[in-house]
C-alpha cells in the first residue's frame, strides 16, 4: 500500500503545493467573513443570502472557484497531515494514516465535483 | 568551564556514557581547541575527527549543546558551561565522538556527483564552455563541504533510513543545473523519484539553518521535487506514445 | 538524546567495527522553537482539512435548495463553527504565510528555454519575489475578502 502512495506522491505534492495558494488566497478571507466579520456584524445583510451564494456558485468561474476552495485544500490537508503523522509516530505509521487520510481526500473531491455538478 | 563528554568504546560500552571534564580555557578557544586540549593534556583516548581549523573541511561536526555543529567554528565564549558534546545525531558511532559516515558516502554516490555526457567528447576537441551566468544557476550548491551537519539536523533522516538525506540531493540538484551535465534524467529516474528520494523531505528547512556554508539544500531539494514531478510527467506520456 | 531509527544513515556494506544506536535529539520537536513550528505546520493541516470540508457541506446544501442552505448557515453561525473559524482565522493567516515566506527559493534559478530572452530565464532576487509574493497575497486575499463579503456587487 506504501509503494502504491509513493508512486502517486509526483502527483499529489504539485497539487499540495497548489492547496498552499489556495489557503493563503481563500481561506483567511472565508474564516474572516463567516466568523469575526458576521459576529461583529458588519456583514451586509444579504451577505449569505441563497440568492447571492447560488448566483455566484452557478456561473462558470464561481464553479471553479469552489473546486480549488475544495479539491486543492483536502489534498494539502491530507498530504502535509500525513508526512506530519510519520513525523510524530514514525514512519511506519504510513500504513493505515496515509491510506486513510487520502481516501478522505479522494472522496471528497469526488463528493466536491458531484456537489458542484448538481448546482 | 565544564564539558560533557560523550565516550563510547565498542569493546567494552553497550551504550554511550557521558563523561565530565573540568578544564581551564583559554578566551579565544573553539570547542575544537578545548577537545584538543583535553586529548593532549587531560585524556588521550578521547577520540574525534577534525582537520583544517577553519570550516572548510567538514570533519568536526558534531552535536554542541543538542545543536549540530562545527566544533571548529564554534567559540567557548558563546557558550555556557557545561558544555554538552555529543557525536553527529542520526549516525552509527563508532568511538567518542567518530560516526561512521559510510552510509552518507553511499547515498552520495546514488545521485551520480559528476559531470555525465551523453557522449564523452575528448581534451582535444576543445573546452566545454560554460557563461558565469549559467555557473551562477548551481553555484551556491556547489559549496557544500560534505560536513553531515544536515543530516544530523533532518527530521526524515531520523525516521527513515532510505531517505538520500539534504546534502546528496543538493549535489545532485548541483550537477542537475550545471550546463555542462547531460545526465539530469537519469539522476530523477535513478535516484530522486524512487522511495527515499525527494519527496520524502517535508521542508522543515531545519538542513538550511544548520549548514555552515549557506548551501541551502531545502531550496535545492524543493526545485529537485519540481524537476522530477515535470520528469515523471514526461516519462508517462513517453512510455504510452511508446506502447 | 533520545534514539533514532535503528537503521538511520547505515551504510550499503558492513561495518568495520560495532557501533552504537543512531541517537537523536530529545523531544525534538518540541524542545526547540524552531521545531514546534515545524510540527505546529503539520497539525494546522487539520484544520486545514476541516475548513474544505465546511466548504464542501456549503456547495452540498446550496444544491439542496434554500430550506438546506439556510439551515447550513444557521449552523454556521452555530457557536461550534463560530469559534472553529475565529481560532482558525490566525491559523490560516500563519499557515499561507508560512508557505508564502518559504515560497521563493523553491523556485528554480534559471530556465533554459531557448526562445526566452536571458534576462527571462533567470529567476528575479529573492527579495523582490517574496514581496511581490506577499503583494498579490495581501490583495488577493482583500478582493476575496469584499467579495465573499458583499460590499462589492
Amino acid at each position: 500500500m506504501t509503494r502504491w502512495l509513493h508512486a502517486i506522491e509526483p502527483l499529489v505534492w504539485p497539487i499540495f503545493g497548489a492547496g498552499f495558494f489556495a489557503v493563503a488566497f481563500v481561506f483567511p478571507s472565508f474564516a474572516a467573513v463567516v466568523g469575526l466579520c458576521d459576529l461583529a456584524g458588519c456583514l451586509p445583510a444579504d451577505a449569505l443570502s441563497f440568492e447571492r451564494a447560488i448566483g455566484f456558485a452557478t456561473t462558470p468561474p464561481g464553479r471553479l472557484v469552489l473546486a480549488g476552495a475544495i479539491v486543492l485544500p483536502l489534498w494539502n490537508g491530507a498530504f502535509h497531515l500525513r508526512h506530519t503523522a510519520m513525523d510524530l509516530l514514525g514512519t511506519g505509521s504510513d500504513r493505515f494514516v496515509g491510506p486513510v487520510l487520502y481516501t478522505v481526500a479522494a472522496l471528497g473531491s469526488l463528493a466536491a465535483a458531484a456537489a458542484i455538478w448538481r448546482l | 568551564m565544564e564539558l560533557l563528554i560523550s565516550r563510547f568504546d565498542p569493546s567494552r560500552d553497550e551504550n554511550l556514557r557521558e563523561q565530565p571534564y573540568e578544564i581551564t580555557e583559554r578566551p579565544d578557544w573553539s570547542v575544537l581547541d578545548a577537545l584538543n586540549h583535553i586529548k593532549d593534556d587531560v585524556d588521550p583516548t578521547l577520540t574525534f575527527r577534525w582537520s583544517c581549523r577553519m570550516e572548510i573541511c567538514g570533519s568536526c561536526g558534531m552535536m554542541i549543546n543538542g545543536e549540530p555543529r562545527l566544533a571548529c567554528s564554534t567559540f567557548l565564549r558563546d557558550l555556557q558551561s557545561p558544555v554538552r558534546v555529543a557525536p553527529l545525531a542520526h549516525f552509527p558511532v563508532i568511538r567518542d565522538l567518530v560516526i561512521e559516515y559510510d552510509g552518507f558516502l553511499d547515498r552520495l554516490r546514488t545521485v551520480k556527483p559528476w559531470i555525465i555526457r551523453a557522449k564523452e567528447s575528448a581534451a582535444l576537441e576543445g573546452p566545454q564552455r560554460q557563461r558565469p551566468e549559467q555557473l551562477e544557476a548551481f553555484r551556491q550548491f556547489s559549496l557544500c563541504i560534505n560536513c553531515m551537519l544536515c543530516y544530523a539536523a533532518c527530521p526524515v533522516v531520523a525516521r527513515e533510513p532510505e531517505f538520500l538525506g539534504p546534502a546528496a540531493i543538493a549535489i545532485g540538484r548541483r550537477y542537475d543545473l550545471d550546463s555542462r551535465d547531460e545526465g539530469a534524467r537519469m539522476r530523477r529516474q535513478d535516484a530522486f523519484l524512487p522511495q527515499g528520494g525527494v519527496f520524502s523531505c517535508t521542508y522543515a528547512n531545519e538542513c538550511s539553518v544548520v549548514c555552515p556554508k549557506n548551501v541551502d539544500p531545502a531550496a535545492a531539494i524543493q526545485q529537485e521535487k519540481l524537476a522530477s514531478v515535470v520528469e515523471w510527467a514526461r516519462s508517462l506520456v513517453l512510455s504510452r506514445s511508446e506502447d | 538524546m533520545v534514539r533514532a531509527h535503528p537503521d538511520a544513515m547505515r551504510p550499503l556494506g558492513p561495518s568495520r567495527t560495532r557501533t552504537s544506536w543512531p541517537l537523536r535529539r530529545d523531544g525534538w520537536w518540541w524542545g526547540h522553537s524552531r521545531n514546534r513550528s515545524y510540527v505546529l505546520f503539520g497539525l494546522a493541516s487539520v484544520a486545514v482539512l476541516s475548513e474544505a470540508l465546511v466548504i464542501l457541506a456549503g456547495v452540498w446544501s446550496l444544491g439542496g435548495g434554500e430550506v438546506a442552505w439556510d439551515r447550513y448557515v444557521a449552523v454556521l453561525r452555530g457557536p461550534a463553527l463560530r469559534a472553529f473559524h475565529l481560532a482558525a482565522l490566525p491559523v490560516f493567516v500563519w499557515y499561507g504565510g508560512r508557505f508564502l515566506r518559504l515560497f521563493p527559493k523553491t523556485q528554480p534559478p534559471r530556465i533554459e528555454i531557448g526562445f526566452l530572452p536571458e534576462a527571462w530565464r533567470r529567476r528575479p532576487p529573492l527579495a523582490l519575489l517574496a514581496r511581490v509574493t506577499f503583494a498579490a497575497w495581501i490583495l488577493g486575499s482583500a478582493l476575496v475578502l469584499v467579495l465573499l463579503g458583499g460590499w462589492l456587487p
